[in-house]
C-alpha cells in the first residue's frame, strides 16, 4: 500500500479560540516497502500526520489516499460506507502510539492482545482466536504460554511494549506506524525492540513509519525520511540525500546523527567518505580510505 | 569530603522475593558529578529514593551530611540538603504557575515571604528560565518543564541534586537544555547525581557507577567504564556511540588515542590521522 | 481535543479588578450572586448588566470570552427557559400564542437572564484571578473552621492539584481513546450499558496512569519538605487595599440601588 498525502491541511478546535494550524498542506508519498521515519520538532506535526493515517483524525482539506482507501472529503459520504472503509483500513494500518504499555487494560496478556480480534472480528473464537494471539506474542519474541495468563500489569516495561505492540499486530496489518516506539528503553531494550521492527519488515509488514526524535536511531533504521516544520514536510528523500544537508537540518532545529558529524568534520579537512549513516558502513568506509 | 555515605545497605520492596538494593556501599564527595548507569531494574532508582529518605533501608546505614535518613526528626535536614528532580515532568508540579510552584519547597520549610522572592529569582536564573516566570506549566516544553522542577528544587538550596532519569522523556533540545543547566551549576560547586541510561550522558561525568541486581559492579572515571564492551552489554548496558566507533576502528588497526568518549574527540582523532597520512 | 478545555481560565491583565485581593473578590462574589436574586424587575437587570459590562471594561478582559464561557451553559438555561415557558402557571394568564402566556415569556426570561448573570459573574471571577490566588483566597476565608479541625490548607491543596492535573488528564484521555480506537474499540454505537462497556478500555488505563502519577507527585512534593504539620509559609500574602475598600463600596451602592428599585417599581408579577 502506497501512502499518498497531497495538501493534507488540519486545524485543532477550528472554531474556539483554542484554534491551532497543525497541518497547513503536507505533501508527501510514503511507498510500500519503505522503513520510513518522520522527523521534526515538537509541535511540528508529526504525531497529527500519522493520526491521519488510519482515519484516526479525519482529513479536513486536502487529499489523503492509503492503497486503495481514499480518505479525502469527498470520499466521506456517504458516511455509513465511509464507517466500514475505516473499519477495514484500520485493520491494515496498525497504530502504535508513544508508551503504548499505558493504553493495556485488560485482565490478561491474552485479553488484552485479543482486543482488536474481538472488535473486528467477533465471530473468530475459540482456537482460532487463541492461534492468532499466539502468532502476534511470538512475533514480539514472548512466549506465549509464559505470559498469556499473566496480568499485564506484572510485566517488565520492556514487556510491557511488547504485549501493547502484539495488540495491534495481532491484526495483521500491512503497515505499522510507531510514534517514538523505544522512548523510555533502555540501551538493551532498545536495540532489541529496533531489531524486533528489522525482523518484521519485509515479511509481515510491508511498510514500517516511525516517528522519532533520536537522528542515530533514525538515520540508523530508515530508508526514507520526511522532515516536519511548522505543519509542513518541508523535505521528503533518502537518507544520503536528507542527512548531506547540515544546513537545512539545522535550520530547522534538527540535530546531525553521529555519523553526519564525522562525515562533515572529515569533508573539512579534504577526506570524501561516501556512507549512507549507517554506523558499521561509516566505519568500514573510514577503514578502507585509511587503508587506500 | 563525603556529603553521602551509603553504607552495607540492602532494601527489598514490601513482597518482592529479591531485594533490589543488595548490601550496596557507595561514598559521594562534595563537588562530584556522579552518573549512574544500570538497565531497568538494575535497582538505580531506588538507590535515588534511599539516598534523600523516601525510602529507608532495611538493613544498613544512609547518613547525608552526617544525617542518618531513618532518623525521622531529621527527615528535613537530609531533604533540605538532597534535591530530587524526578522523570516525568508533568507530575512535579503542584502549582499552575511557575513562579507559585518554585515558592512551593520553601512555604514547606517556613521561609519569609521576602526572601522567598530573592530565592525564586536565583532557582529561575540558574536554571536559564526568568522568561517563564509567570507561564503556565501547562504551555511550557518538555525540557523547560524539567528546567522548572529543577529551579523548585533550588529554591530548598540544597547541597546535591539528584536527577532521577529527568531527561528520558524528553526530546534531543529538552535533553541539552537540561544537561547544560546540570553541568553549570556542578560547576559551580553542586554535587550531582544522575540516574539515566543513556550513555552519552554518562560522558560528562567525573565519576561512573554500574548498576547491576542491586549491586554496584562498575566505579571509576567514563573512560574506564567504556574500556570493555562485551562486560557492558552484559550488564544491559552499552558503548556510547563515538567510543563504539573508536573501539571497531583501533581493532580494525587505525592508531586512534584510547578513552574517546565525545562526537568531538572522535572528530578530532580522525581528523589528525587522514591530515599525517 | 479535549486538553485543550482550560479548566481556570486566567486571562492574564494588569487591572483594577485583577489587582484585588481574591478573599474580597470571592465576598463579593458571593454579593453579586445574592444581588441577583434580590431583583425583582427588568429595571433592576438594567442595573447588574450594566455593572457587569463596566466591570467586563475594567477588567481589560475581552466580552467575546465572557460570552464564550457562557456556551457552556446555553443548554442549561435554554433547558430551564422552555421548562418555565411551558409549566410556568398564574391565575390570571394573558394567552399570547397557543399555550404561551405573556406571565410564563416574562418569568422564564427573567430567569434566563437571572442565570446567565450568575455565569457572567463566576466567570469574571475566574478570569481575573489566578486558580492559585482562588485557593490561596478560599484557604484564607476557610480559615476560621481550622478551629474545630477542619483541614483547610490540605483541601485548599487539593483544589489547587487537581486544577493541575484535570488539563492533563484530559489529554492523556484523547490519546488513549484514540489508541483504542486504532484497535477498534467502537465508542459510538450500542445502548447505554454497551457504550459504558466500552468504555472501559479507556478508564482502567486512565485509572491506573492517575495512580503512577499521584505517587511520583506524592514523592515530588515529599522531596521538597511537604509536611500539613509544619509552620508554611506564603509566599504570596493576600493583602487588601484601597481598590478593595473602593470595590465594596461600589457594591453597596449597587446593592442599594436595586433595592430602591424594587420598592418603586415594584416586582415583575
Amino acid at each position: 500500500m502506497q501512502i499518498i498525502s497531497k495538501g493534507l491541511k488540519f486545524t485543532y478546535n477550528k472554531k474556539t479560540e483554542f484554534k491551532r494550524q497543525a497541518l497547513n498542506g503536507v505533501d508527501l508519498t510514503i511507498n510500500e516497502g519503505d522503513f520510513f521515519g518522520i522527523i521534526g520538532q515538537t509541535g511540528s506535526g508529526k504525531s497529527t500526520f500519522i493520526e491521519h493515517l488510519n482515519g484516526l483524525i479525519p482529513v479536513e482539506s486536502g487529499e489523503l489516499t492509503i492503497g486503495e482507501f481514499d480518505l479525502s472529503v469527498s470520499a466521506q459520504k456517504p458516511k455509513k460506507a465511509y464507517k466500514e472503509r475505516l473499519k477495514l483500513l484500520r485493520r491494515k494500518v496498525g497504530m502504535v502510539f508513544q508508551y503504548p504499555e499505558y493504553q493495556l487494560f485488560a485482565e490478561t496478556v491474552f485479553e488484552d492482545v485479543a482486543f482488536g480480534i474481538k472488535n473486528f472480528f467477533p465471530e473468530i473464537e475459540g482456537e482460532q482466536l487463541a492461534l492468532k494471539v499466539k502468532n502476534a506474542l511470538e512475533l514480539v519474541g514472548l512466549n506465549y504460554y509464559e505470559v498469556k495468563d499473566k496480568s499485564p500489569f506484572e510485566l517488565s516495561g520492556g514487556q510491557k511494549r511488547r504485549v501493547a505492540i502484539a495488540g495491534v499486530l495481532v491484526l495483521e496489518p500491512e503497515v505499522l506506524v510507531l510514534d517514538e516506539p523505544v522512548a523510555g528503553l533502555d540501551p538493551v531494550g532498545k536495540r532489541n525492540l529496533m531489531e524486533l521492527l528489522h525482523s518484521l519488515h519485509g515479511t509481515v509488514l510491508k511498510t514500517i513509519v516511525i516517528v522519532s526524535h533520536d537522528m542515530d536511531e533514525v538515520s540508523e533504521n530508515c530508508n526514507r525520511v520526511a522532515v516536519f516544520s511548522d505543519g509542513v514536510a518541508v523535505k521528503v528523500d533518502t537518507i544520503e540525500n536528507i542527512f548531506a544537508d547540515v544546513d537545512f537540518l539545522v535550520k530547522h532545529g534538527l540535530e546531525l546523527p553521529l555519523t553526519a558529524k564525522i562525515k562533515e568534520d572529515l569533508k573539512a579537512v579534504g577526506v570524501d567518505i561516501i556512507t549512507d549513516y549507517k554506523i558499521d558502513n561509516l566505519i568500514e568506509k573510514i577503514y578502507k580510505n585509511y587503508k587506500g | 569530603m563525603e556529603v553521602i555515605s551509603v553504607k552495607d545497605v540492602t532494601f527489598k520492596y514490601e513482597g518482592a522475593e529479591l531485594p533490589v538494593i543488595n548490601n550496596l556501599s557507595l561514598s559521594v564527595s562534595r563537588g562530584e558529578y556522579l552518573c549512574v548507569l544500570g538497565e531497568n531494574g538494575s535497582g538505580k532508582s531506588t538507590l535515588a529514593r534511599l539516598i534523600n529518605g523516601l525510602l529507608t533501608p532495611n538493613s544498613g546505614r544512609v547518613a547525608v551530611y552526617g544525617f542518618d535518613t531513618k532518623d525521622k526528626d531529621k527527615q528535613f535536614e537530609v531533604r533540605k540538603r538532597v534535591g530530587m528532580v524526578f522523570q516525568n515532568p508533568d507530575n512535579q508540579m503542584v502549582a499552575t504557575m511557575v513562579e507559585d510552584d518554585i515558592a512551593f519547597g520553601p512555604e514547606n520549610l517556613g521561609v519569609p515571604s521576602k526572601e522567598i522572592g530573592e530565592r525564586i529569582d536565583f532557582a529561575l536564573k540558574s536554571t536559564n528560565m526568568e522568561n517563564f516566570r509567570f507561564s503556565q506549566g501547562q504551555k511550557l516544553s518538555g525540557g523547560q518543564k524539567q528546567r522548572v522542577a529543577i529551579a523548585g528544587v533550588l529554591a530548598i538550596m540544597p547541597e546535591v541534586l539528584i536527577l532521577d532519569e529527568s531527561t528520558s522523556m524528553l526530546d534531543a533540545k529538552g535533553r541539552k537544555e537540561v544537561l547544560d543547566v546540570v553541568k553549570e551549576l556542578n560547576d559551580k560547586g553542586m554535587t550531582v547525581i544522575t540516574i539515566t541510561h543513556y550513555m552519552d550522558e554518562a560522558v560528562n561525568a567525573s565519576r561512573v557507577v554500574v548498576l547491576s541486581k542491586g549491586e554496584i559492579v562498575k566505579d571509576g572515571k567514563p573512560s574506564e567504564i567504556f574500556k570493555d564492551s562485551n562486560e557492558l552489554v552484559s550488564y544491559g548496558l552499552e558503548l556510547p556511540r563515538s567510543t563504539y566507533i573508536a573501539n571497531k576502528l583501533i581493532k580494525k588497526g587505525l592508531p586512534l588515542k584510547e578513552g574517546i568518549l565525545t562526537a568531538e574527540e572522535l572528530s578530532e582523532e580522525l581528523c589528525k590521522l587522514f591530515q599525517k597520512g | 481535543m479535549l486538553s485543550d478545555i482550560t479548566f481556570g481560565q486566567y486571562y492574564p491583565a494588569s487591572s483594577f479588578v485583577h489587582k484585588m485581593d481574591a478573599r474580597i473578590k470571592l465576598l463579593l462574589l458571593i454579593a453579586y450572586i445574592v444581588l441577583v436574586f434580590v431583583v425583582k424587575n427588568f429595571y433592576g437587570f438594567l442595573v447588574v448588566y450594566g455593572v457587569l459590562l463596566f466591570l467586563t471594561l475594567l477588567a481589560k478582559v475581552p466580552i467575546t470570552s465572557l460570552i464564550k464561557s457562557a456556551s457552556a451553559v446555553v443548554f442549561i438555561i435554554i433547558f430551564t427557559f422552555i421548562l418555565n415557558i411551558f409549566f410556568y402557571k398564574t391565575n390570571n394568564p394573558t394567552y399570547l400564542f397557543w399555550i404561551i402566556t405573556k406571565e410564563a415569556l416574562e418569568f422564564s426570561t427573567f430567569m434566563a437572564l437571572r442565570l446567565l448573570a450568575l455565569v457572567f459573574f463566576s466567570m469574571l471571577l475566574n478570569l481575573t484571578t489566578t486558580p492559585v490566588a482562588l485557593t490561596d483566597g478560599i484557604e484564607s476565608l476557610l480559615k476560621p473552621l481550622k478551629v474545630i479541625k477542619f483541614p483547610v490548607h490540605e483541601l485548599a491543596l487539593v483544589m489547587s492539584i487537581a486544577l493541575r492535573f484535570i488539563p492533563i488528564l484530559m489529554s492523556e484521555a484523547d490519546r488513549i481513546i484514540m489508541a483504542q480506537k486504532a484497535r477498534g474499540a467502537d465508542f459510538e454505537s450500542g445502548n447505554l450499558l454497551k457504550r459504558a462497556k466500552a468504555m472501559l478500555p479507556v478508564l482502567i488505563p486512565l485509572l491506573i496512569s492517575s495512580f503512577r502519577r499521584a505517587e511520583e507527585l506524592g514523592d515530588a512534593m515529599d522531596s521538597r519538605c511537604y509536611s500539613s504539620s509544619s509552620k508554611r509559609t506564603k509566599f504570596r500574602k493576600l493583602k487588601a487595599g484601597w481598590r478593595d475598600l473602593v470595590a465594596v463600596i461600589f457594591t453597596a451602592i449597587i446593592f442599594t440601588a436595586v433595592i430602591l428599585l424594587n420598592n418603586y417599581v415594584g416586582g415583575l408579577v
